[in-house]
């Protein structure tokens, strides 16, 4: 059976080692902390349909291997991704230091209108904290980023981040400055948008979309 | 049928009994269709075309050739230089071409000799000769399959309207190359001429001509290419594969490979045996091991009984040498522990790369044993520490290699992945870097671990497991609406799912099948460690029969234990008249 679903956006979860990618994974999609969380090799996957204004959005998320020397390799699971978390760990500055380059990679090597936001992860660790928010969010503002702080641990906005991120994806679409059907946008239409896209034009009333035109 | 499309017509060469493949989605079930193999003249623009059988009479040109003797049977190795080809006439009839281009089954096509590409023929395990055929935007079209013969004919036909280039490094390529560019002009002044009936056909061409993408889509396989530089952000790749666009700059024709496509002989059967769980009788009376050989066979064969497994990994991986006897083993096992110790005073910080816990789990739960693990994980890094560099060249040369082994092996899987921008085999990146760990059961990694420790047949072996795996997926794959994502996620989510001992087996087999193949490409012998430099009457049996004994001993020495396993194919070329 497969599922219904509106559109499906291609997520990227990328990072520094340990900053905790594959835990904000596991807590967005099983809704609770991974406490033996292997390494992740190459990349990994994980999906679940959410809810955003009004449009059932399946996302496809790749949780992708954070140590430096894997990036030559992770990079080439980027191309076309729609949205990306890129996380960094609070209480370490290298892991922020790091960000730069993520971005880089992440604006140039998946699609250029990826919609992007920075997640300082283990939130709950305020006590050892390296990075103020302050400081991270002016990055974000200057790199025009949205930014969360999380917690993988606790659950804490780990759902809003991915979908944040999403809304906005659909609020491009909406306003046609994302096109889904460019190559490489990272965006499907999923079931549900093919079988509103093929009813005859009359049918549509009864679908009761307000202001769809 | 309406008469308002009447084409200028003409049939060159035609054949029947070709098959083309489907491969439907079907797992391990491709669809054959029985049909025609022409090549034709449409208003003077000529075409290689394939139509099913269940269309003739409503579409077909009219069979015009003239025989000059029967046909069945034929075969390539009956072929001389002097050989006149049994078609003959050429004739100009005039012909209902919307039928036989468009209404002629989903599968038929026509593909005008300039967007040719590449033309591999290669020959099935059955003895039959097939084509892939590639298209100048990529794509490899369905492989057909010559039952009744016939593909050095068509060759022929072909070589009067393009040149086929004979690849150097592998004699089953051909790359199309137009004779002249003025034939070309010729044959655009008549396209001009020609109404909208063939639209799709006839502005691809126009498109597509030889002087815009001759050169810009020069590309059989995109090797490594991902993996090696970034890929261009709009996914262009992908979008330059569509005839319609231009080539884009990043197409260098520089950085291809083209390889293989040798034809395989009948892959052998492989059986496996029965796990070691007899010791003391290989030991001399000083415990030393008589004859590691026997035992590594043995272990390649079907692994290592649990009981076993502590005492022989510390053979296998290094800890202990086989020829000494059980008092030397005492004082290594002593000293070794004092090294550890000492060391592990001086250990501020020991550089860790992700996937080393990997390695070490196993071997941790097998020898119970903070010394012995430590020991046995050095002689295991011995084998894999270059995947851990930070170059990660290793790792890009393994899936270099792993191409090389898999283009010779399945071409067409090759060139499926290569049309989706998947040709790198980056999606194998995890099972080579920490030997297929996170794949398999943790019962399951214990047997295949012990298997490569052995470094049996070749040191290359854990690529042919890789082979294996990939093989076994080629009918989910091939011909599906998998793209780059969809290939990653699917083969990513093959772990544990597989099972190792068929994997084993089909690995097996693979690397029988290549070291048996006559004119195996120099690059895929050297992948398998079977190159030396060619001695003055290097025959391929004297470069392939140092493993095959290995394997032949191995295979002896089981024989012991269980019944002898069953016939194989008779080895050589099949079906040969």
């Amino acid at each position: 059976m497969s599922e219904t679903y509106d559109f499906l956006f291609k997520f990227l979860v990328i990072g520094s080692a340990g900053t905790g990618k594959s835990c904000l994974l596991h807590q967005f999609i099983e809704n609770k902390f991974k406490q033996d969380s292997n390494h992740t090799i190459g990349v990994e996957f994980g999906s679940r349909v959410v809810n955003v204004g009004g449009k059932t959005v399946k996302l496809q998320i790749w949780d992708t291997a954070g140590q430096e020397r894997f990036r030559s390799v992770t990079r080439s699971y980027y191309r076309g991704a729609a949205g990306a978390l890129l996380v960094y760990d609070i209480t370490s500055r290298e892991t922020y230091n790091a960000l730069t380059n993520w971005l880089t990679d992440a604006r140039t090597l998946a699609s250029p209108n990826i919609v992007i936001i920075l997640c300082g992860n283990k939130k709950d660790l305020d006590a050892d904290r390296e990075v103020t928010f302050l400081e991270a969010s002016r990055f974000a503002q200057e790199n025009e980023l949205m930014f969360l702080e999380t917690s993988a641990l606790t659950g804490e906005n780990v759902e809003e981040g991915f979908l944040k991120c999403a809304r906005t994806i659909l609020n491009k679409i909406d306003s046609g400055e994302l096109d889904p059907e460019r190559m490489g946008s990272g965006i499907q239409y999923g079931d549900a948008s093919l079988r509103q896209l093929r009813q005859p034009r009359g049918s549509t009333a009864q679908n009761k979309q307000q202001c769809s035109c | 049928m309406g008469l308002t499309h009447l084409w200028f017509f003409q049939l060159i060469f035609e054949k029947e009994g070709v098959y083309l493949h489907t491969n439907a989605k079907k797992m391990l079930q491709d669809t054959t269709l029985p049909g025609f193999i022409r090549v034709v003249e449409r208003a003077g623009v000529p075409a290689l075309e394939w139509s099913p059988l269940e269309d003739e009479g409503r579409s077909a040109p009219a069979v015009l050739y003239s025989k000059k003797d029967g046909e069945e049977g034929e075969d390539d190795t009956k072929f001389d230089p002097g050989y006149e080809p049994d078609w003959a006439v050429i004739s100009t009839v005039k012909k209902d071409q919307q039928a036989a281009v468009k209404d002629s089954g989903q599968w038929s096509f026509s593909l005008p000799l300039s967007e040719l590409y590449s033309l591999r023929r290669a020959r099935f395990s059955l003895g039959r000769n097939f084509l892939v055929l590639t298209s100048r935007g990529g794509h490899p079209l369905p492989p057909l399959h010559f039952h009744r013969g016939g593909t050095r004919e068509l060759l022929r036909a072909l070589q009067r309207y393009i040149i086929l280039d004979q690849s150097p490094m592998d004699g089953r390529l051909f790359l199309a190359y137009p004779h002249d560019s003025g034939a070309l002009s010729q044959s655009f002044d008549k396209l001009q001429l020609m109404d909208d009936g063939g639209s799709d056909l006839v502005s691809r061409f126009i498109q597509d001509p030889y002087a815009t993408t001759f050169g810009g889509f020069s590309k059989v396989t995109n090797f490594f290419k991902a993996a090696l530089r970034p890929p261009d952000s709009t996914g262009g790749s992908r979008a330059c594969r569509d005839p319609g666009l231009p080539p884009q700059a990043d197409d260098e024709p520089g950085f291809e490979l083209i390889t293989c496509g040798v034809e395989l002989g009948p892959r052998p059967d492989v059986c496996r045996g029965p796990p070691l769980d007899r010791w003391e009788e290989f030991l001399d009376p000083e415990g030393r091991v008589k004859n590691p050989e026997r035992i590594r066979d043995l272990v390649f064969r079907g692994g290592i009984a649990p009981p076993l497994r502590k005492e022989l990994w510390k053979f296998l991986l290094g800890f202990y040498p086989w020829n000494s006897t059980a008092k030397e083993r005492e004082d290594i096992l002593r000293s070794k522990t004092d090294e550890y110790f000492r060391m592990k005073v001086q250990w501020k910080s020991v550089s860790y790369v992700q996937g080393m816990s990997d390695l070490l789990a196993p071997v941790l739960f097998v020898t119970q044993n903070e010394v012995e693990s430590f020991w046995c994980l050095t002689g295991f890094m011995e084998l894999v520490h270059q995947n851990f560099e930070e170059s990660q060249e290793a790792m890009k040369q393994q899936l270099l290699q792993l191409s090389i082994l898999l283009r010779a092996l399945d071409p067409e899987l090759c060139d499926f992945l290569d049309s989706q921008d998947s040709g790198s085999l980056c999606f194998c990146f995890r099972w080579l870097l920490i030997w297929f760990k996170r794949e398999f059961s943790f019962e399951d990694i214990l047997l295949l671990w012990e298997v490569l420790w052995t470094r049996l047949p070749c040191e290359n072996f854990h690529l042919l497991i890789a082979c294996s795996i990939l093989e076994s997926q080629r009918g989910e794959l091939i011909g599906s609406d998998h793209d780059f994502n969809t290939i990653l996620k699917h083969i990513n989510e093959l772990t544990m799912k597989l099972d190792v001992e068929e994997v084993l087996q089909g690995a097996e087999a693979i690397y029988l099948q290549l070291t048996r193949c006559q004119d195996l490409p120099l690059k895929v012998q050297q992948v398998l460690g079977l190159y030396s430099p060619p001695s003055p009457e290097g025959s391929p049996e004297s470069q392939t029969g140092e493993t095959d004994h290995v394997l032949d001993q191995s295979r002896r020495s089981v024989a012991g234990f269980r019944p002898p396993p069953p016939p194989g194919p008779p080895p050589g070329p099949p079906d040969l008249p």
